[in-house]
């Protein structure tokens, strides 16, 4: 925080000690004023935007109070009833349907691969004409980032209800949302990213007469590959979890079970799929952070 | 730049000199286009270079090799990548844009290694690599283009003296040896005498000097330079 | 210096004097066996992709007639109309907004304690920083529409539950990523304040909290961006925002207000979108940390 400009030049002459300290000190006292008055402004007005949001969003505390027994009841009907000595025969009641859910989760497992590699090698492409120094024109540029911002604009259940009534009911209509909305999402991060690389090396290549897009194979690729791998695998993680409750709308993967299984009270089921669902995702999550620190760890190599 | 005008013979090794700024740069980019002149043309054969677009302008970036200050290497593709990259517009294209290059374009680039004392680096990363290394692995590339005439700006403005020798050298035997017209931007007045035969001298943007390099007297140096210090910087 | 008249050019050698497949065969990565390999790994990964396609339902009838659906979906969705009906969704917009501001900034405030407690630097205590970490990842495994559900079957419908999945999914993942920022801190800065002589909750307070502080608001609008497209979507399990009426208005096929509804959400993301990105270079650039 520094004293700002005031157009305050020092006059010609040298003044006493006692006088630049009491210009000094009004300084001071004039830029603390400035800087607590817009403390007590923005805080001001964030009160009432607290305010007024808990209004709209019906924020009831005392309702949630007296609802904290229902809390309770609700957690306690999620867990079985197991006991140590029938253990095995408990925990097989609870997972009765372990095996349909299991394939539900692979199937969500593959619809965020699947939307994540096309929504990424869509995105690769793009994202080059979306960089402003790798862009073979601005009009391209501009028209690349509209469309890269209104995919990842609209969220990925919009999508997939949309896509849900054209495709039918089942995990198609999912792969495209996600694909759509992965595309967006990561393309903009990508191009960003392609905005920063080292144009001198671009240069070399374009000097030997190739064409733009062996100039970005081989003279834009090679430096950002890492980084492009590892959003793509972030974006990964993310799309495990949107793929998880494409289901709700009819668009695939477990959503559909745990979506059925919630509303029809049968809690004990809607536990046994959020465990399996938690440890799917987490093992995905430890899966691509391994990945990741492979892949940037051979990039940094470069950075010496 | 205003108003250059000059000439350059096949085969001639000429040196442009001057102050820094005074538009050498700029004067070797617009030979290859990387940089677009306002206004005249630039003949070659015959032909005004600066109609060119499309294939026609890569494939005059093609004979016209450059050479950077800056090597311009892809510093995480490896010397013999790099090096084929100076035959990605040689026919046929397209399987190239995918990474598959001939074997003729292989056999081309290590070769050309060889041929500046590189070849037991091909396989490094081209970071990994020492300054003048890179700078002649950016002279091998440049070298697969089959060029007809080789620019270089400013090669060995980041060397140590030892490589500045080296990369001068490789310069100056494959004008000799196979007759490609280099014409390179240097800084060093005693660089310019010893390897090159004619001399084009730059100073704020005009040309000042153009003959062959044993009529550089010191009234031309100063003509140059514009002042003492600038030259002795120079020398 | 030249050593006499000038030497007719000489043509670049036409035929390789020496072969070099056998003297360095290791520049020649593509030799017939690679080939080979490469071509029966492709073979294996086009199968298992096409494979895998099938599973989940692709194939070219359903794709052709599926487009062919929603090319006239979008169709009918123009001339975008509210039917009167525009109040209740600026309203539900309204709500939508709500949702995303308290359950981004409930979280914020939350997992700056947590965050602490998690953080291998600052919680010297292995279990607790074990716990809060597990279970933070625990509730991060679950989408907010998960947790959406749950609270409306708790505190019944309306943006309140909507308030409350967000809130607890975001303190979960602000927790993460507040730890990771505060593991991640300069040690040379604590060593400096430490140097002083200073205990270690001033350790914190000066060679910690400082660095950190930039990143975490940074984190918290960037999930406030993002948890206003969650929030529109919460509505279609009944906690609030305007996902409900985007559902509803789609299974009675009224395109015409799809698009309206659509449109808002466009509306309401870009222009958070546009301020969260204003403050946080304000904050982030302004706080003279340079963050690059």
């Amino acid at each position: 925080m520094s004293v700002r400009d005031e157009h305050w030049t020092a006059p010609a002459q040298e003044l006493s000690l006692a006088r630049r300290k009491q210009i000094f000190a009004e300084a001071y006292r004039r830029e603390r004023l400035r800087t607590w008055r817009i403390w007590l402004v923005g805080g001001g007005v964030f009160v009432v935007m607290v305010i007024a949001a808990a209004d709209i969003g019906e924020v009831d505390l005392v309702h949630l109070w007296d609802r904290l027994p229902r809390f309770r009841s609700y957690f306690g009907r999620m867990v079985p009833d197991i006991s140590l000595e029938s253990l095995w025969p408990d925990l097989q009641r609870w997972f009765r349907r372990g095996w349909v859910w299991l394939r539900a989760l692979w199937e969500t497992v593959l619809i965020a691969l699947y939307a994540t590699s096309f929504g990424c090698i869509a995105a690769y492409f793009v994202s080059f004409l979306a960089a402003d120094n790798l862009s073979p024109h601005p009009a391209v540029r501009f028209v690349a980032r509209r469309t890269l911002e209104f995919a990842r604009t609209i969220p990925e259940l919009v999508y997939a209800i949309i896509f849900v009534f054209s495709f039918g009911i089942g995990p198609l209509a999912g792969v495209l949302a996600l694909a759509l909305h992965s595309f967006g999402a990561v393309g903009k991060l990508f191009a960003d990213v392609a905005e920063n690389c080292d144009r001198e090396q671009i240069r070399g290549v374009r000097a030997t007469g190739a064409n733009w897009m062996q100039t970005m194979i081989y003279g834009a690729t090679p430096q950002l590959g890492p980084d492009f791998l590892s959003y793509g695998l972030y974006r990964l993680e993310i799309n495990v979890r949107a793929a998880s409750v494409l289901g709700f709308v009819g668009a695939g993967g477990i959503g559909q079970e745990l979506y059925n299984a919630i509303k029809t009270f049968r809690l004990t089921d809607a536990s046994a799929i959020s465990l399996m669902l938690i440890a799917a995702v987490i093992a995905v999550d430890m899966l691509s952070s391994w990945l990741r620190g492979r892949v940037i760890g051979k990039g940094r190599l470069s950075e010496a | 730049m205003d108003r250059v005008s000059a000439a350059v013979g096949s085969g001639e090794m000429v040196a442009v000199i001057g102050r820094s700024g005074a538009g050498k740069s700029t004067l070797l980019n617009m030979i290859n286009r990387l940089i677009e002149p306002t206004s005249g043309h630039i003949l070659a054969d015959g032909r005004d270079i600066c109609r060119f677009r499309g294939a026609e302008l890569r494939a005059w970036r093609r004979e016209t090799a450059m050479v950077f200050q800056k090597f311009n290497l892809v510093q995480r593709l490896s010397v013999l990548t790099n090096v084929m990259t100076g035959r990605l517009n040689h026919p046929p294209v397209l399987p190239k844009s995918f990474g598959m290059f001939f074997e003729a374009d292989r056999i081309a680039a290590i070769e050309a290694l060889a041929l500046l004392d590189l070849d037991s680096h091909a396989l490094k990363r081209a970071d990994e690599l020492s300054g003048g290394q890179q700078q002649r692995v950016a002279i091998a590339r440049a070298l697969v283009q089959e060029p007809k005439i080789i620019l270089a700006d400013e090669p060995v403005a980041s060397l140590d003296p030892l490589s500045t020798q080296a990369v001068m050298d490789a310069l100056r035997r494959i004008n000799a040896d196979r007759g490609i017209t280099v014409i390179c931007n240097l800084h060093s007045v005693a660089l310019t005498r010893q390897y090159c035969d004619r001399v084009i001298g730059i100073s704020r943007g005009r040309l000042v000097f153009d003959g062959p390099v044993d009529q550089l007297d010191d009234a031309a140096l100063l003509r140059i330079y514009g002042s003492h210090t600038a030259l002795e910087e120079a020398t | 210096m030249r050593d006499g008249p000038e030497k007719p050019a000489m043509p670049p050698a036409v035929s390789p004097s020496r072969d070099w497949r056998r003297e360095r065969p290791e520049l020649f990565f593509w030799t017939w066996s690679r080939l080979v390999i490469l071509g029966l790994l492709a073979g294996i990964g086009g199968y298992v992709f096409l494979w895998g396609l099938g599973v989940l339902g692709f194939g070219i009838d359903r794709l052709v007639n599926g487009s062919l659906r929603l090319g006239q979906a979008i169709g009918l969705m123009f001339p975008p109309t509210a039917q009167g009906q525009l109040p209740l969704y600026i309203h539900a917009i309204g709500e939508t907004l709500a949702m995303a501001f308290l359950g981004t900034l409930v979280a914020a405030i939350l997992s700056v304690p947590l965050g602490l407690m998690g953080a291998r630097n600052i919680m010297p205590v292995g279990p607790v920083r074990l716990l809060v970490r597990r279970s933070s990842d625990v509730v991060r495994g679950l989408d907010a529409l998960i947790w959406a559900i749950f609270f409306v079957s708790v505190v019944g419908l309306g943006p309140f539950a909507g308030i409350l999945a967000i809130a607890v999914n975001d303190t979960a993942i602000l927790t993460k990523l507040t730890a990771e920022a505060l593991e991640n801190t300069d040690r040379e800065q604590q060593r400096g304040v430490r140097a002083t002589g200073a205990g270690r909750l001033s350790v914190i307070n000066f060679g910690v909290l400082p660095q950190v502080f930039p990143v975490l608001i940074g984190n918290a609008l960037y999930f406030f961006e993002s948890n206003v497209r969650s929030a529109s979507i919460l509505g279609i399990v009944g906690a609030g925002g305007i996902g409900f009426y985007l559902m509803d208005r789609m299974m009675l096929s009224a395109w015409r207000e799809v698009s309206v509804i659509v449109g808002l959400i466009l509306v309401a993301v870009a222009c958070i979108d546009f301020l969260s990105g204003r403050l946080r270079r304000r904050f982030i650039a302004g706080r003279g940390a340079r963050v690059q």
